[in-house]
């Protein structure tokens, strides 16, 4: 039934971007974190990749989170010369982290969320419309 | 409130395994298994899996290993099935009620 199938895909819409949404709750919550001692590196921001699954049983093409990549991007410094992390001039290294982008990317995991939910229920809708066919 | 649900559920599938049993011997007995028959208790099996699956989703989420999306498309889907075979079954009853009040 192709209703299910629908179903199927934005089931897993739904299930990626939980994933996605876990990432970038993450990364908010490590933003300020450091490195423990002088020249580690601090937390590097984490990025979900989606790629398109194609589930042969039913031969619906799902969504599916791939790896979890890390963000290249150059952390930034910031002068602490108190800290135990600090370098000997007297800077740390910070998470390479933006809170603005973090909070855009939410905002998007939540719309595309929001839209996967409502073709779930679009599709409910039908099938019950259909259903009520026969009553 | 989800505890009664999953004691609803289990004992609607109690029952739904009970008349599939039921119909199986009956049908066994006779030398033709009738179509309705047949159509009844293959619907009733739709129904006593799905309720199954329902019933571990949400038997795995209580104890927190489920997500909640699986459990959400489980109880949809189970609800689809029960909802068709329900349907389907209101349809004929009322055919064969239809064709015992014809007047002879």
């Amino acid at each position: 039934m192709d209703l299910q199938k629908a179903m199927m895909a934005s089931a897993a819409g739904l299930r990626a971007q939980s994933i996605r949404m876990r990432v970038i709750s993450e990364n908010i919550a490590n933003q300020n974190s450091i490195a423990s001692e002088p020249g580690a590196d601090p937390y590097r921001r984490k990025i979900v990749t989606f790629q398109t699954e194609l589930d042969r049983a039913t031969g619906v093409n799902k969504v599916r989170a791939g790896g979890v990549e890390e963000d290249q991007k150059e952390f930034g410094q910031k002068y602490d010369p108190g800290n135990p992390a600090a370098d000997p001039s007297g800077y740390i290294k910070t998470s390479n982290v933006n809170g603005m982008i973090e909070l855009m990317d939410m905002r998007q995991a939540q719309r595309t969320y929001q839209s996967n939910l409502n073709a779930l229920e679009a599709s409910r809708r039908m099938a019950t419309m259909t259903l009520d066919l026969l009553r | 409130m989800n505890i009664k649900q999953l004691d609803a559920l289990s004992a609607y599938s109690e029952a739904t395994k009970q008349a599939q049993g039921g119909l199986e011997s009956r049908g066994g007995e006779g030398a033709d298994k009738s179509a309705f028959s047949s159509l009844v208790s293959e619907g009733l099996g739709d129904v006593a899996e799905a309720t199954k699956h329902l019933e571990q989703q949400s038997a795995s989420a209580l104890v927190g290993k489920a997500d909640l999306v699986d459990v959400a498309t489980a109880v949809q889907n189970a609800e689809m099935v029960v909802q068709t075979v329900v349907t389907v079954r209101d349809k004929v009853v009322a055919a064969y009620n239809d064709i015992l009040k014809m007047p002879i």
